[in-house]
């Protein structure tokens, strides 16, 4: 039985009413929102989990209480049941993504321990998986927003898993440890089937980073390993002259560099 | 061969006791709240979905139990029926051309959380709403594309607007420079104009294609687009179905296609930013 939310005339969520919720009523109305279950207008289609974000960002101490521990009990029941409807993927739909974006911006730290074990069992890495349905990167992702550090060891292995999908969050979460250098990850790992992607994905790292931490902080980390990245990407970073070649250029040097 | 047909035409091909199963069934959706009735309208007035199309919602509405709320999910999923291509995108096509450069806005904030969930580089959203107002204040849509990779802008399909079918112009220059306006134009809901809206601009890649809008593409939103309406035969696309505006508003319908999602590589033309009350851009408009 769904619950049927207020919805004041400019067609956006009533949060007062969430108010009136019990804690059964809030778990199906998280529950209908992130399955896409919602007739409210102002609900994002290609993403009607924000309606909960945005009304999670407005909500006074207690009910975010009530909303962080109903999607807690969610993600439980997503680790603990391997039949449970948040693993399903149905096309390019995953409502156990959507749970996972929700859980990870709602920054609960009791959280880290079913989400590391879904990291660890693998339970979810699925090889098909395009961005809307990878489950084992929002967890990763959640990961990184609850603030845990992994050494470089723990972001090799999740990098060997699916390189261009999973550079950005490697370096996102290897940067948790200031100490750390991130671009380590670049050629740490296996040989890394470096393309466009993984390129861009570098590109906003350091534009982000640099934003957050000063140009030194990032120039001083990026260029420790600018004689050994693609030139196209040391040109683009301004770590080196354009006419330069790096061992990435070539694919067998690459190859016999990293072995 | 595909053959358009109105769904009555269709359902005039079944047996009685199936016709009255069916149409009993839209009866009880059209006696719902309003979204539900205008879809339920929709499916009646239709000229632009095929046979095959028909016969897929006439099997979701024959197993679905007759409360509304699963009346409404069967239509949804029928809607939203997996492709290549989803019923949704499977009508006549439009007469836009490969030139033609469109239209498609999303809140802004809303983007943020996006770019955020993308490749978890940003770390939070914070730093991704930081990264994209920085984005959207680079003038070159070279850089624009570059820094936001292969990103898909959508999940569902899009419905985006043009100002011109068989040309490349920019489309912005029909839009208003108000973000309610904007969206009372495009009948967007009313609570996306009270922020910032972001206008992308692009050509469809190569295999995408610009469709007219039909009710199965209303239908497969994850809520009913109540703002949608059928394009009159023989106009070269849709159009909008626009709500009423702020006072003093010109608002009208636009053009309006619905297209299969694109990602940031399709980008043409800078990122724009329509505030309320004020449109700040990255280029000259």
């Amino acid at each position: 039985m769904s619950v049927e939310p207020e919805v004041l005339s400019n067609g956006s969520l009533n949060t007062r009413w969430l108010r009136t919720l019990d804690r059964s009523e809030m778990r199906r109305w998280v529950s209908d929102v992130i399955q896409g279950r919602t007739d409210v207008p102002d609900a994002d289609p290609d993403a009607p989990h924000y309606l909960v974000l945005e009304a999670y960002d407005g909500a006074d101490a207690d009910l975010r209480d009530l909303m962080r521990s109903v999607v807690r009990d969610l993600v439980c029941e997503m680790a603990d049941d391997p039949a449970s409807e948040w693993r399903k993927v149905e096309g390019d739909d995953s409502p156990g993504a959507r749970l996972l974006c929700v859980a990870g911006s709602m920054r609960d730290s009791d959280l880290v321990g079913p989400i590391r074990g879904m990291i660890e069992s693998q339970a979810l890495l699925r090889p098909d998986a395009c961005v809307f349905t990878d489950m084992h990167g929002r967890l990763l992702q959640a990961l990184v927003k609850l603030g845990v550090r992994e050494d470089q060891g723990f972001w090799r292995a999740q990098l060997g898993l699916a390189p261009n999908r999973y550079l950005g969050v490697a370096l996102r979460g290897r940067a948790l440890d200031r100490d750390a250098n991130p671009f380590a990850l670049l050629w740490a790992a296996a040989p890394l089937p470096w393309d466009d992607r993984m390129q861009a994905t570098v590109e906003r790292f350091v534009d982000v980073m640099t934003n957050e931490r000063g140009t030194v902080w990032v120039t001083q980390r990026a260029s420790e390993y600018a004689t050994l990245m693609p030139s196209s990407l040391a040109e683009r970073l301004g770590l080196r002259e354009p006419t330069a070649n790096s061992p990435w250029d070539s694919a067998p040097a690459r190859l016999a560099m990293v072995a | 061969m595909l053959v358009q047909m109105r769904f009555d035409e269709y359902l005039g091909g079944l047996l009685p006791q199936q016709q009255a199963e069916i149409r009993r069934k839209l009866t009880i959706l059209a006696g719902a709240e309003s979204g539900d009735q205008r879809i339920a309208a929709g499916i009646w007035e239709e000229e632009r979905l095929f046979g095959d199309v028909w016969k897929a919602l006439c099997c979701a509405l024959q197993c679905c139990p007759e409360a509304p709320p699963d009346i409404r999910a069967a239509v949804r999923d029928w809607g939203r029926t997996p492709g290549p291509p989803p019923y949704a995108l499977l009508a006549e096509a439009t007469r836009v051309c490969r030139e033609c450069i469109l239209a498609w806005c999303r809140v802004m904030e809303r983007f943020a959380r996006w770019m955020d969930e993308h490749d978890g580089v940003y770390g939070g959203v914070t730093a991704a709403e930081d990264a994209l107002r920085r984005l959207v204040a680079e003038p070159s849509v070279d850089v624009q594309r570059r820094k936001l990779g292969n990103m898909p802008l959508a999940r569902h399909p899009m419905w985006a607007t043009l100002s011109r079918h068989d040309g490349a112009a920019d489309p912005a220059e029909a839009l208003p420079c108000d973000a309610p306006a904007l969206g009372a134009c495009l009948g967007l809901p009313k609570a996306w104009g009270r922020g910032a809206m972001l206008v992308f601009r692009y050509t469809l890649p190569n295999g995408v294609n610009a469709c007219f809008p039909t009710v199965a593409s209303a239908a497969g939103m994850a809520r009913w687009n109540k703002s949608w309406r059928a394009a009159p035969l023989g106009e070269p696309h849709g159009w909008t179905c626009p709500r009423p505006g702020p006072a003093g508003a010109a608002v009208r319908p636009l053009p309006e296609v619905v297209h299969q999602r694109v990602s940031a590589d399709s980008l043409v033309l800078p990122v724009l930013r329509v505030e309320p009350g004020k449109a700040v851009s990255s280029d000259e408009r």
